[in-house]
């Protein structure tokens, strides 16, 4: 039996009158890739930030490797996520001001590697997604695909187990995004790493090893794809 | 078009439009208190401290309230961009609505124009405010020399003599005319509608949203060209080339030159930020260090217009404390009026820091504004928000320490040549270590305040940074 390294049990969200999540409960295994689908508004973005414990939620559980997630306190939260977590969102998320290397090396600088190991850490990763010639450009300076493989290279570079990634194609073209879906699942399978892909598009969920529905709040449908 | 602006000024909320309105009529007070130190007779019939009665001096206190006002405009600059993104959001929504491009601009500058033009307009109160407060005395007529001149102890021509003589800097015998009123009101309330326009002549606004106009070359030094002609117009002048007789030119050129090398120091923000941030980038393996710095090397004109107020004020700093340091220790005696009159100039360049302060603060404010989703999207991978709040004073520091060390050097120097060019005394190695201690005393002090203001302005934001930061805040484009 697959190890479960992150769970959630019961979990539930509110903003203000709107419930975003009505008693969630999942598991996810050690090297598996999860797809997350639903409609607009079904509270897909709130499950992964209650996953990667962005979020709190108001009841319920989320436990990482057995630790409860949602007790922690904020700085230890941010820590774990910078350690143990990527995150790739749809777009903006690398720091405009720095070059695609800084943004890169920006996690290991604040683990408190010094500047060359870091450098070199996030030139290995740029080469390795096929964007280690840009990386001294600015991140407005990159195509859109360009800017996610990137985005990418900072969630690995600190080698997460679970990495979540939020519509991470819904700002490329299909080829552009079935390019980038091969990039990540090929990285995070061969690390064994397991992957969160929330995603409304069918043709990224069918990349996943199990797709869970979610529809205002709960899960519809949940099942093994082949 | 004055309705629809009007509209968008309700719906964008009173706290820009009050700080617009606040800087301009403060800005509009200092121009009306500086004219009316002018209007003064030479033998004045009101008491009023020595530094505005003495027909000698008088020129150049009113001076140095005219150049209050810089600070408040570069306060002004920046509030002006506060909101930005909703600005752009809302410009490109009326675009897409069918307005035309000069539309767009004429609708901006009366949103911008009209708190200005309110905030002019109550200036003439403002400054009744200050002279109620800071007012002369008025003296019977006739009575001889009716300043306070607290150089004699007790002053025998002195009618009235209040101890709190001090702070009576504002004439009260003497108003602008109402058209001089008018026109600085028209004055300030068109520097501030400038002002307006010129922080959004960057911007494109199109249907499809808004766009800055191809990156902006690095800012070049072209402030030291102003500091040297400036120096160079204060040299002249130190080195007699006026003769005797000659006072008012002489004073005159005086003031142009220290004007020159204000707006030369004040001109240099952006460049001093773009270098420090670009060596700091280079070098740094500090994650908030890097932000701060890439921050600055990427849009370094609105930092460093922020924090340019600094230099000036160490300027003010070092050549009073050379000036202090002189008076104080060489010349054997402690002079009441010198006295005072120092403690008015470190009451003025304080205010000057906390209006600075203010600045940096409404700079910071819209910085995390603009940057909410990197940000928000930076602490979801891990970043602490205490390393962005460092990110936040380290990009003030780096861009405030430089000039506030530079003003002091250069008004130290300054004021030091000036004492050594003038002076043929022969104190002693206590007095020169002593006065040396006590300028290395206030370098220190001046430092340690410009660090204290900024960390308040970024304390002021700090609930500003949780907001940004809030994971709402990556659903936002």
């Amino acid at each position: 039996m697959s190890e479960v390294i992150l769970s959630t049990r019961a979990v539930e969200k509110s903003f203000g009158r709107t419930q975003a999540l009505r008693g969630v409960s999942l598991e996810l295994t050690r090297g598996e890739v999860l797809a997350v689908t639903g409609p607009s508004g079904s509270g897909k973005s709130t499950l992964l930030h209650c996953l990667s414990g962005i979020l709190r939620p108001e009841a319920g559980e989320v436990r990482y490797n057995g630790q409860r997630l949602d007790d922690l306190a904020e700085a230890p939260r941010t820590r774990l996520r910078r350690r143990e977590f990527g995150i790739v969102l749809q777009f903006g998320q690398l720091v405009p001001e720095l070059t695609v290397e800084q943004n890169v090396a920006l996690p290991l600088l604040l683990e408190g590697h010094d500047r060359s190991a870091a450098r070199t850490a996030a030139r290995a990763w740029l080469d390795r997604l096929d964007v280690g010639h840009l990386a001294i450009a600015l991140p407005g300076e990159l195509s859109g695909g360009e800017a996610q493989r990137a985005a990418l290279a900072r969630a690995l570079v600190t080698g997460p187990q679970v990495v979540f990634a939020d519509e991470p194609t819904g700002a490329l073209d299909t080829v552009g995004g079935e390019a980038l879906l091969d990039v990540l699942l090929s990285t995070t399978r061969e690390r064994g790493a397991s992957v969160v892909l929330v995603t409304h598009d069918n043709r990224v969920a069918a990349h996943a090893d199990r797709e869970v529905v979610l529809v205002d709040g709960a899960f519809s449908a949940a099942g093994v794809l082949a | 078009m004055i309705r629809l602006a009007w509209t968008f000024l309700r719906c964008s909320g009173w706290r820009r439009a009050a700080l617009l309105a606040g800087t301009t009529a403060l800005a509009t007070a200092l121009v009306l208190v500086a004219l009316t130190m002018l209007l003064l007779p030479s033998v004045p019939v009101e008491a009023l401290f020595s530094l505005v009665a003495e027909p000698g001096l008088r020129w150049g206190t009113a001076f140095a309230t005219g150049l209050l006002v810089l600070p408040l405009l570069l306060m002004l600059n920046q509030v002006v961009r506060l909101g930005t993104a909703t600005r752009e959001r809302r410009l490109a929504a009326l675009r897409l609505a069918g307005a035309t491009p000069a539309e767009v601009r004429q609708i901006g500058a009366i949103e911008v124009g009209l708190p200005c033009t309110v905030g002019a307009a109550a200036g003439p109160l403002v400054f009744a405010l200050l002279r109620t407060l800071f007012g002369g005395h008025r003296v019977i007529t006739g009575e001889g020399m009716h300043t306070v001149d607290l150089t004699v102890m007790p002053p025998s021509n002195i009618v009235t003599y209040g101890s709190y003589a001090s702070l009576q800097l504002i004439p009260t015998s003497v108003t602008p005319a109402w058209w001089a009123i008018l026109a600085v009101v028209a004055l300030v309330a068109a520097a501030g509608v400038v002002t307006g326009s010129l922080a959004s002549r960057h911007l494109i606004a199109s249907p499809l949203g808004v766009s800055r106009r191809v990156r902006r070359p690095a800012p070049r030094p072209w402030g030291l060209l102003l500091v040297a002609a400036g120096l160079g117009a204060m040299a002249f002048v130190m080195s007699g080339a006026f003769g005797l007789g000659v006072a008012r030119p002489a004073a005159a050129v005086l003031m142009a030159g220290i004007l020159l090398v204000v707006l030369g120091f004040l001109s240099l923000g952006p460049w001093v930020a773009f270098r420090f941030g670009q060596r700091a980038v280079r070098r740094t393996s500090d994650p908030a260090t890097l932000i701060a710095a890439g921050h600055l090397v990427s849009d370094p004109r609105p930092a460093g217009r922020a924090a340019a107020a600094v230099g000036a004020i160490g300027i003010g700093s070092g050549v009073a404390a050379v000036m202090e340091a002189g008076l104080f220790f060489y010349s054997g005696f402690i002079n009441p009026f010198f006295v005072i009159s120092f403690a008015l100039i470190g009451a003025a360049l304080v205010l000057v820091l906390l209006v600075t302060a203010s600045t940096l603060a409404v700079h910071a404010a819209e910085s995390l504004v603009d940057r909410r989703r990197v940000l928000a999207a930076l602490v979801a991978a891990g970043t602490p928000v205490s390393v962005l709040r460092d990110a936040l004073r380290r990009e003030a520091m780096l861009t405030a320490m430089p000039l506030s060390l530079g003003g002091l050097l250069i008004g130290a120097v300054v004021a030091g040549a000036v004492g050594l060019g003038s002076s043929n005394s022969t104190e002693g190695a206590t007095a020169n270590l002593a006065g040396l201690l006590f300028v290395c005393g206030q370098v220190a002090l001046t430092i340690g305040l410009t660090w204290a203001a900024i960390h308040l302005a970024i304390g002021v934001v700090a609930p500003r940074l949780l907001k940004a930061t809030a994971p709402a805040n990556l659903r936002t484009e």
